[in-house]
């Protein structure tokens, strides 16, 4: 469990508040995605929770500790993955691993078999110096659970991935959650967080602007209307149509009578485009 | 237990993977060679004055005349050598290259990895600590092999004792001193100050004697010259208060500026 409450933070002291008033709790077996364009306070916030940085105002406990209480040991139930590289350079990608999990005194996952499942068994006797980015990025996903945390700090995990790895480290968050970790998921990228998140919240400028499932918020946000595509006399056409109203249920039955029905989507938000229309902002730069 | 055996294993394969071993088999050799080198300017000059005639030396200037009287037992060079080495190149490994590490640390980031582990300070400490110790005895000894000057058994133990005490001294200097600097040209200019005043008893000796007590390096001088034979054996004792005493007021003080400054929350 991840509570924080009312927290805020003043790098420089002087009023100008990289996180203000950010409340949120993450419930075990659930991935909650921080959402929000870069400089939007989310580090700030991870890094308050894992005692990176001190808490000025507000509250922050996980698993009902506060952090700013939280004694080494405490480090067993918890996993991170920055996104900045924090690896031992001079040992290769399963000492990095290895060592790691004899620092925990609580079971740990077997290195070799994690490494494998992330194609990085071949270069697992490499030395991470000679790591690409990726590599490195899925060595830091991979450390971050090989002590099966009750909790777990993810910071842009599938960035600098290809599609295919993405996917298997996905697999592996969903793992971590129906195991029951809570997951803080930080990103940009709305794709993943849908996929991923039983809850999101957006940030910008240090505030929540927004937050619940991905998909009440796309219902919440989006305007219920299908868009259908059709044949008429030979020339493509198409209508927006409110199938909550008598009338529009009425007008697509005629037209997938007729035959010449096309396509149908609905028009429900993208989390992106909620985005949007919450700051008025693109969320990549 | 087992992540203190985790975090010594770490330690030493990166203190084997990084330049260290070359580096400290380069100035092993020209330590011990040069060793040798005034070992044979030491036979040199006795064979150029005979054991009779040397003695008391008369020297008239004006109206003085200057009787120079020889130190009964002064030490050879070669002798004198092998303890400035010991005392300002092996014990001082600890102080430079556990600030390396550090700096290595910061440098990629994996101590801030490291502090959001269970593996905490003690642990860190304890291990950096006790492989630099144990490095500076290895060092002292293949020295002292390399340089054909290891003592007699009966002087082995107590060689090894305050090799230990003293690079456990100095590293644990050495933590206190890098903890106050983010990389290696911030922690240089202090270092090396420190390091010529804890040479300064070496200089000041000759002239005033005492001097030795203000510094590491002049206690530990002491201590190696009485159990070499080069001096009285009298100050070993003191020399090992001194250290041991040293360490009893270090070990706190780098505690707490590596919790300050290196472990504290927001830093790095
Ligand atoms: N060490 C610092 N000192 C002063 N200001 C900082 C510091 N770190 C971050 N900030 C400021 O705090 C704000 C939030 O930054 P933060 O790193 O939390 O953003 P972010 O949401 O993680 O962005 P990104 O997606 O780029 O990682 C930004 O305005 C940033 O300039
Ligand atoms: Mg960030």
């Amino acid at each position: 469990m991840i509570l924080v409450e009312r927290l805020r933070h003043d790098y420089e002291g002087k009023g100008n508040y990289a996180v203000y008033d950010v409340s949120f709790s993450v419930a075990p077996g659930t991935i909650f995605g921080f959402l929000g364009p870069s400089g939007a306070g989310k580090s700030t916030v991870q890094n308050i929770l894992t005692g990176l940085l001190p808490l000025q105002e507000g509250r922050a406990e996980l698993a009902g500790t506060r952090v700013s209480d939280l004694r080494s040991a405490f480090f067993n139930k918890v996993g991170y993955s920055f996104e900045l590289p924090n690896l031992y350079n001079t040992l290769t990608g399963y000492e990095n691993l290895a060592f790691f999990a004899g620092l925990f005194s609580v079971p740990t996952e077997d290195p070799m078999k994690l490494l494998a499942r992330v194609g990085l068994a071949a270069a697992a006797g490499k030395r991470v110096a000679q790591y690409s980015k990726g590599m490195k990025q899925r060595l830091l996903f991979l450390r971050s659970i090989i002590n099966r945390p009750e909790i777990l700090f993810l910071d842009e995990p599938e960035s600098g991935l290809d599609p295919a790895t993405a996917l298997v480290v996905k697999d592996l968050i969903r793992e971590q959650r129906d195991r029951g970790a809570a997951i803080l998921l930080t990103t940009h990228n709305m794709y993943a967080a849908d996929e991923l998140c039983d809850r999101v919240a957006f940030i910008d400028r240090g505030r929540i602007l927004a937050e619940g499932s991905p998909r009440e918020l796309k219902l919440g946000y989006g305007e219920k209307l299908v868009r259908v595509e059709y044949r008429e006399r030979g020339e493509p056409a198409s209508e927006r149509l409110d199938l909550a109203g008598e009338p529009g249920r009425e007008r697509l039955a005629a037209i997938a009578r007729s035959g010449a029905l096309e396509t149908v989507h609905s028009t429900e938000a993208t989390l992106e485009s909620i985005f949007i229309e919450l700051t008025g902002r693109r969320l990549a730069e | 237990m087992k992540a203190f055996f985790t975090l010594l294993a770490l330690e030493t394969r990166v203190l084997a993977r990084g330049g260290f071993p070359v580096v400290i088999l380069v100035v092993l050799a020209a330590s011990a060679l040069s060793v040798h080198a005034l070992r044979a300017v030491d036979a040199a000059a006795d064979a150029a004055s005979p054991a009779g005639l040397a003695g008391p030396e008369r020297l008239e200037a004006g109206p003085w005349t200057f009787t120079v009287i020889r130190a009964a037992a002064r030490p050879a060079l070669h002798e004198r050598m092998v303890t400035t080495l010991l005392v300002y190149e092996v014990l001082i490994l600890g102080f430079l290259f556990v600030a390396v590490g550090l700096f290595q640390q910061f440098e990629e980031g994996s101590l801030r990895a490291y502090r959001l582990s269970p593996g905490g300070q003690a642990r860190w400490m304890g291990a950096k600590l006790l492989v630099w110790t144990v490095a500076g005895v290895a060092y002292g000894l293949a020295f002292l092999a390399a340089s054909f000057e290891l003592p007699a058994w009966r002087a082995l133990p107590g060689v090894v004792a305050l090799s230990a005490l003293g690079s456990l001294l100095m590293t644990t200097l050495g933590l206190l001193l890098a903890s106050f600097s983010r990389n290696l040209s911030q922690w240089f200019p202090p270092a090396v100050g420190l390091l010529a005043l804890n040479m300064a008893p070496a200089a000041l000796a000759e002239s005033w004697p005492e001097a030795r007590w203000f510094a590491p390096g002049g206690a530990a001088l002491a201590g190696f010259e009485a159990l070499l034979g080069q001096g009285d054996a009298k100050p070993l004792g003191a020399a090992f208060a001194w250290l041991g005493a040293a360490l009893a007021l270090a070990l706190p003080l780098s505690w707490l500026a590596l919790r300050a400054r290196v472990f504290k929350e927001g830093g790095r």
